[in-house]
């Protein structure tokens, strides 16, 4: 069948692109303590671009049954005509793709829950317990006329588990990943937990005005969101950054640095949707700006190459549904350089502050300019350079280009985080609304 | 297609089964300003399998028709993991058999694809001309699904789903200072209301120019007038989905305190979900459980009356089954979805609202927004000073958060213009439902915590 697309591909258009992927998961919910679902998901689908003259449209199926009709949907979308200044992505080296793990199964992962579960009823009896355990396998296969044909094959299984405080989903949680076996929560961790959740039963003022923040690796997605669009080579084409034509400049303290590094962690590529080499990407290096990234579109309106970003997946969603996706590009592997404290002593250092755990609200307001203001889910109070209760109710609030050059200085233990690899980040002068 | 369900479902051995299939056609073109970007053309299809045995209940997506006898082997595995947990039982619901096709006011299928290009070109056009306005980032889809479902019972269902859209932002930029304004109009009605809307898309870009010269609102705590989509943003994230019975049973101090009866807002607040309504996008008339939706009250002067339900929750809680277990596509399980909510309408009118607010802020339109638990966060688009019951000035760069519970004891006043949104949008989980939209009159709101720059 693969082979009829290909034939029929050729003869629609001058250029083809095709894209393979099958996915499967397991999903499994624990929640006010006991298992409460397991839905599975055994997905394929495979996607077409053509390009003739200037001019590209794209389809997708679910199933080769009929390439005609796959292909017909690719000419009909041709015809009409998005602009392309490039065609697709010519033979570069065969590259070896990481070879994923065995996925865990839905037994595998109950198991896993009700582990963690019982480490987190241990150290709390009584508390309101919430644990994600899931796995995912995924195969990526992208041909182009021009010679491509590149594999891959991921694994990954995830494990979110804690403590929900009264009265909704909001909590304290640990996230763990592994390419493989379901990730164990462990005795250490459950205690800390513990710990926190002991800390968010009292309930203290916010420290309003401006201050010290210090921002855990799953609040970042406020700073993340915003520098993925302001380093994005298609905000930066339609001058819609304000980092456009900064390069070279002091954006960020010394103690900032940024890059796309898609060849460590979990979710390793080698090559993007679109069949480019990946490679690691400098944006913010020791608080200067280095660069964008771009897929072949944008990077062909900037009068550049692509830098290995075209992928199918929005920022945050990765591993989703891709053939339904159009390319785009997106910094699926962003990695802020850690530093050399731990938390506990960056805790200390601060003295007076706000330690936001998460965000929520990280998707609204003016994203372009920079700016931000997110709801607490939760965020702590430091005095002293201890944790002394929890505040309800409030915001933190600024915008990331003005905060960039606050950075005091980063953690030394890096979070998988759905953003990005991201240590805890403390900032000054943050605002704090209550 | 039903056929092929059935014969499916009669080699499943367990107490319950179903079987939904989708076919999904769908059309999207992107635009970047004035150039297109991205065209699709596409047809899929996919289906999902659901089972009742040993006492658990799982589901399973498949693409291919082939892996479905394997998908059933493995969705009966992970019932009994489940049932080893807790018994699941389904409420009852009458065997229908019905074939739902609404007409369209202009079926986009039968639309060029060459004119939906040129109609994004035109509203991108529209946009650019105004003053500082640098970009458009459009986008137009449509979609159908036509959904079929069966289940063990014997309910045959079949029900297509029509959606258009044509949303996007546009940007305007003076010196560093970005501002961004979403658009969107569409809706579940056919191609037909996506043509003539210059006046949205000038008004839009006129305002992204006008909140270069805007004053950013300092953090605070204010009395607020919501404009209408504020207020519904307002009711479907704060208060919607705590409504939702499979959020509401995942914690026990969250259900305790929202028990049917309790008193948790104002006498003047109360709020519905009615996806029967035939006028607005959310409509529909079967959940993805083959359930006929149902018109449910969920709040009336302040009392909590209702909840959404699948038939599982409405098992668990022994309440009322009302036909919201929805699907994003055949790539998921039904979740508790809401359809159309909305606050019912007051008797005041803007004006009125404005002069009893005295001074504070009267903020308008909605720019995305999240829940977690009780608390809230979600943004405005643009917003006015208002001083002495007075407009006295544009505001920008505004986000705003609260509790639910203290938020809806601060609800003053209601208006009297109720106004739905064209554009539906909700996350929940992994899943998107495009279709799930909000209402609401203007509502005045005492002491909302506002997070500016």
């Amino acid at each position: 069948m693969l082979d009829r697309v290909i034939e029929l591909a050729s003869a629609a258009a001058d250029d083809w692109e095709l894209f393979l992927e099958e996915r499967a998961a397991t999903d499994v919910a624990f929640r006010a303590g006991e298992l409460r679902t397991i839905d599975a998901v055994r997905l394929s689908g495979v996607a077409l671009r053509l390009a003739r003259g200037g001019r590209m449209g794209g389809s997708y199926a679910r199933e080769l049954r009929s390439p005609e009709t796959l292909v017909e949907g690719a000419r009909r979308a041709l015809a009409a005509g998005a602009e392309t200044p490039t065609g697709f992505a010519g033979r570069a080296s065969y590259q070896v793709g990481r070879v994923a793990g065995r996925p865990a199964g839905g037994e595998e992962l109950v198991a896993a829950g009700e582990e963690a579960l019982q480490r987190l009823r241990d150290a709390t009896p009584g508390a309101d317990l919430v644990a994600y355990v899931s796995s995912r396998h995924r195969t990526v296969r992208v041909l182009t006329r021009g010679g491509v044909d590149e594999r891959l094959a991921l694994a990954r299984a995830d494990l979110v588990a804690g403590y929900a405080f009264p009265g909704g989903s909001t909590g304290v949680y640990q996230a763990l990943a592994t390419d493989g076996a379901a990730p164990r929560l462990d005795a250490a961790t459950a205690g800390l937990l513990a710990r926190l959740h002991a800390a968010a039963g009292r309930t203290v003022p916010a420290p309003t005005g401006l201050g010290p923040v210090l921002f855990l690796p799953r609040a970042l997605k406020a700073f993340a969101w915003r520098l993925a669009v302001g380093t994005c080579g298609r905000t930066v084409v339609r001058r819609e950054s304000p980092l456009a034509g900064r390069v070279g400049a002091l954006v960020a303290s010394r103690a900032f640095s940024l890059a796309d590094d898609p060849h460590g962690g979990l979710d390793a590529r080698v090559f993007d949707d679109e069949g480019t080499p990946t490679a690691r990407t400098p944006l913010v290096e020791d608080g200067t700006l280095r660069g964008f990234y771009y897929d072949r579109f944008w990077a062909a309106q900037a009068g550049q190459a692509s830098t290995g970003h075209g992928y199918r997946d929005e920022l945050g969603y990765g591993a989703g549904d891709a053939v339904a996706h159009a390319v785009a590009p997106v910094p699926q592997h962003l990695a802020i350089a850690p530093g050399r404290r731990t938390l506990e002593e960056l805790v200390r250092a601060m003295g007076r502050g706000v330690v936001l755990v998460d965000a929520i609200g990280a998707h609204s307001g003016n994203i372009p300019n920079g700016d931000f203001a997110v709801g607490m889910a939760p965020a702590f109070v430091v005095e002293g350079g201890e944790i002394v209760g929890r505040v309800r109710d409030g915001m933190v609030a600024g915008n990331v280009y003005d905060l960039l050059p606050r950075v005091v200085e980063a953690g030394n233990v890096v979070e998988a985080t759905r953003f990005g690899r991201f240590p805890a980040l403390l900032v000054d002068g943050v605002r704090v609304t209550g | 297609m039903l056929a092929q369900l059935k014969a499916l479902l009669a080699k499943i051995d367990a107490p319950y089964a179903d079987l939904r299939h989708e076919r999904v056609e769908e059309c999207t073109v992107a635009a970047a300003s004035r150039s297109i970007t991205g065209v699709s053309s596409n047809v899929t299809e996919g289906y999902v399998l659901r089972v009742l045995k040993d006492g658990g209940f799982a589901s399973i997506a498949v693409s291919s028709a082939s892996e479905l006898e394997h998908a059933a082997q493995l969705a009966a595995a992970h019932a009994r993991l489940l049932g080893r947990a807790r018994q699941t039982t389904l409420a009852a619901t009458p065997v229908v058999r019905e074939s739902v096709r609404r007409a369209l006011a202009e079926d986009p299928r039968a639309v060029d694809l060459e004119e939906k290009l040129a109609l994004v070109r035109h509203y991108a056009g529209v946009a650019l001309a105004a003053p500082r306005v640098v970009a458009t980032s459009l986008s137009y889809q449509d979609v159908r699904r036509t959904k079929t479902f069966a289940s063990t019972e014997g309910s045959e269902v079949e029900e297509e789903l029509v959606t258009t859209s044509l949303r996007g932002a546009i940007t305007a930029r003076e010196g560093g200072l970005v501002q961004s304004v979403r658009c969107s109009i569409g809706g579940g009605a056919g191609f037909a209301p996506l043509r003539g809307r210059d006046a949205v898309f000038a008004e839009r870009a006129r305002l992204a120019g006008d909140l270069l010269d805007a004053e950013p609102v300092a953090s605070g705590a204010y009395d607020v007038v919501l404009d209408p989509v504020l207020a519904g943003v307002f009711t479907h994230e704060a208060f919607g989905h705590s409504s939702e019975a499979d959020i509401a049973e995942a914690s026990p101090t969250q259900l305790a305190a929202m028990r049917i009866g309790a008193e948790l807002g104002t006498e003047v607040l109360s709020i519905t979900d009615d996806a029967t309504r035939r006028d607005v996008l959310g409509h529909y008339r079967y959940d993805d459980e083959g359930v006929p939706v149902r018109r449910v009250e969920l709040m009336r002067q302040g009392v909590l009356t209702g909840r959404l339900h699948s038939r599982q929750t409405s098992a668990r809680l022994g309440e009322p089954l009302t036909g919201h277990a929805v699907a994003e596509d055949y790539r998921f399980a039904p979740l508790v979805r809401m359809g159309a909510i909305f606050i019912e309408p007051g008797t005041a009118s803007l004006d009125e609202l404005l002069a009893r607010l005295g001074d504070g802020l009267y903020l308008v339109s909605a720019k995305g927004g999240q829940t977690a638990g009780a608390e809230f966060t979600f943004g405005g688009q643009w917003g006015f000073r208002v001083r002495g019951g007075r407009l006295a000035g544009l505001v920008r760069d505004f986000n705003i958060s609260g509790n639910m519970y203290r938020t809806l004891r601060s609800v003053e006043a209601v208006g009297a213009d109720l106004f739905f949104d064209e554009i539906g949008a909700c996350g929940k989980g992994a899943q998107a439902n495009i279709r799930s939209t909000i209402g609401a009159p203007p509502v005045l709101v005492r002491g909302l915590v506002v997070g500016g720059t």
